[in-house]
């Protein structure tokens, strides 16, 4: 297995950076004459920085609510796109795709412009009477973060419920219909629960990298919304200090693998005995 | 069945192997982090080196000072000696790349004390600098260490505190004035751990740079205090212009002259005041690499950037403080009068930001973390 192109690019570029920052973090230091020696004190720092652990669960927090609002406002465009849309659905795929192929942080800075206390949604309010100062709360703060977080990943959560959906054979359907299910007990028994694998696809997809992102709080999140991806970035740039910044990201990387293992196991033993059962 | 174990055994055994070379490579790796320090050792003993062609030079630069106005007649006097720059958004960029082996001739640091105490830098014969003379004692001395000088300063610039006179009620006076309730959620602090633990301390009463671990607990309750009136932190000043036209930022500690210039450029009624803490100010040099072939080219090019045609282009360009006195009567008055640079008083009124040692760089990195992560 290790010998094949996928395995070498496996090891390569996955299991070897990562081996390479677990040693890393016993290191005493970066740069200074002793960095060789071997230490747990940066590992001893981490688990007694309380605010710096509470970020991070924090941080997940928000991810699993960007996750949730994401693959709930891209269930419906997928749908659309797998059963609507017929001879226009790949100008609609293209479509939904097209501000994934523009630049991240054009899309991040547009929000700031729609966002900021005088930008386009405080000048539409304000012209519409709605308010008479517009709202100085919509930018730098946490739901700011989560408000471009979504936009950024909805295009890319619609793609694996897209994919499960149409896997759906459409004769299931038919064969609803024809035993008397109206359409939304078909889609409650039949198309949600065939689509899960997509649904909980899309959530992993959307949920990992939001977890690490620090340009998003930086540009829009003030000090409300910094993530723990912030703290990770500082550590490594400002702080030069590498061996406390891949203490973080093992840190982060368990804490995902810890959330992410739960629903799996959960699930497999669920099915066992539902197996079982039948 | 026999050729099913065979195949297994053979499978278990290319993942061992695979596993021990995995380790055996990432150790070489990570073993391959003291070439920095084999070469600074070496370097030692090959100070003052010309061994080199004299083609090229390598400079490790902020972005824009590449401009060809501010380096006088070098083009003229050196048309055959080609200049690489490579550019940094930060001083800890910068010191990072020198600090992996990053071979390069010059370097213009903020935090110049911290090369010189990690050998990165080389002592300069100031003798091979004609203009050495024009530059004022006091930015000198912030570069002179154990009797040596390291780098030839070269800029400065002032960091204090930028205010929309239209939106305060309230002018604020000092550093202190920041944590005042009436600017809830309307100020903004440079994101910078090194600003924020001076201020801290200023506002203290505390010397930054002998401070004790009870008053460290003391700076970062007192920065945990600022929290709840800043808005944001910003690293990039025109983003922080853009908030500040906005009206979303109303206080911007640690803004630069640049920001004053685009404001009042762009007719936004702002004041650059002077707290009574005193103003800060931080200050570039450039400084030779201890592993430079071309230490004398070196110096020719230091030499010309501090040239007085040089200086003005600098200070007339981005409103910079000059490091060279005859190039005050080339600054174009407005911008004199702009930033209050009339030299010596000026210059003798402000307070250089201590020179960055390794302990203060972590202490307040450790503190500014802490405040960040703190809800």
């Amino acid at each position: 297995m290790l010998v094949t192109p996928p395995g070498a690019a496996l090891l390569m570029f996955f299991v070897l950076p990562l081996i390479a920052m677990l040693l890393f973090s016993f290191r005493e230091g970066t740069f200074s004459p002793e960095r060789e020696m071997f230490t747990l004190r940066h590992v001893v720092h981490f688990l007694e920085g309380r605010d710096v652990q509470r970020l991070l669960w924090e941080s997940a927090l928000t991810s699993a609510v960007i996750s949730t609002i994401a693959v709930t406002l891209a269930y419906p465009l997928a749908y659309y796109l797998a059963f609507g849309a017929r001879e226009r659905r790949n100008i609609l795929l293209l479509l939904v795709l097209l501000p994934a192929m523009t630049s991240y942080l054009l899309r991040v800075m547009a929000w700031k412009i729609i966002l900021g206390s005088e930008g386009l949604l405080n000048t539409f309010l304000i012209w519409t009477g709605v308010t008479a100062e517009g709202f100085t709360g919509l930018l730098h703060n946490r739901n700011a973060v989560i408000v471009t977080l979504v936009y950024v990943w909805v295009p890319f959560a619609a793609l694996p419920i897209f994919a499960s959906l149409m896997r759906i054979d459409t004769r299931l359907f038919e064969g609803a219909a024809d035993l008397g299910a109206r359409p939304w007990e078909t889609f409650g028994l039949i198309t949600l629960p065939l689509s899960l694998p997509g649904i909980a696809g899309a959530f992993l997809f959307v949920f990992v990298p939001t977890l690490g992102e620090w340009v998003t709080p930086m540009l829009v999140g003030g000090t409300e919304g910094v993530m723990f991806g912030n703290i990770i970035q500082d550590t490594f740039t400002r702080g030069l200090n590498w061996p406390l910044g891949s203490v973080m990201s093992l840190a982060m990387i368990s804490l995902t693998v810890v959330l992410l293992g739960v629903p799996v196991v959960v699930y497999r033993s669920f099915r066992k005995v539902r197996t079982r059962v039948a | 069945m026999h050729a099913h174990s065979t195949r297994s055994t053979l499978g278990r055994l290319l993942i061992t192997l695979g596993c021990v070379i995995t380790v055996l490579l990432v150790l070489a790796v990570a073993g391959c982090g003291d070439d920095a320090s084999t070469v600074t050792t070496a370097a030692q003993e090959g100070l003052q080196d010309n061994s080199g062609d004299g083609k090229s030079l390598t400079l490790l630069d902020w972005g824009g000072y590449d401009t060809p106005e501010f380096r006088g007649d070098w083009d003229t006097e050196h048309p055959d000696v080609k200049l690489n720059w490579v550019f940094a958004n930060e001083d800890s960029e910068m010191y990072a790349k020198m600090q992996s082996g990053f071979q390069n001739d010059l370097v213009r640091p903020v935090w110049t004390k911290i090369y010189a105490d990690q050998g990165l830098v080389q002592p300069i014969d100031t003798s091979k600098i004609t203009n050495w003379g024009s530059i004022p004692k006091k930015m000198t001395d912030h570069v002179t260490y154990d009797g040596k000088v390291y780098f030839v300063p070269t800029a400065w610039g002032l960091s204090s505190i930028l205010v929309r006179t239209d939106k305060v009620t309230t002018m604020p006076k000092s550093w202190a004035d920041l944590w005042n309730p009436e600017y809830k959620g309307h100020v903004s602090i440079f994101d910078s751990g090194e600003l924020g633990f001076v201020v801290a301390a200023k506002v203290l009463g505390f010397d930054p740079t002998n401070t004790t671990e009870d008053q460290r607990a003391q700076i970062k309750q007192k920065l945990l205090e600022l929290k709840p009136n800043l808005k944001n932190y910003w690293s990039d000043s025109v983003a922080l212009d853009q908030e500040i036209a906005a009206g979303d930022v109303w206080i911007a500690a640690g803004a630069w002259t640049t920001s004053l210039i685009s404001a009042s450029t762009n007719n936004i009624p702002v004041e650059y005041i002077t707290p009574t803490e005193g103003v800060f100010a931080w200050m570039g040099g450039l400084g030779v690499s201890s592993t430079t072939k071309n230490y004398d080219l070196a110096l020719e090019f230091i030499d010309s950037y501090v040239s007085t045609k040089a200086q003005a282009a600098v200070g007339n360009a981005w409103g910079l403080g000059v490091a060279n006195n005859d190039a005050l009567p080339l600054l174009d008055p407005a911008t004199v009068t702009l930033l209050k640079l009339d030299a010596m008083g000026t210059l003798d009124s402000l307070e250089f930001l201590p020179p960055v040692t390794d302990d203060l760089r972590t202490a307040y990195t450790e503190i500014w973390t802490e405040v960040k992560a703190a809800q």
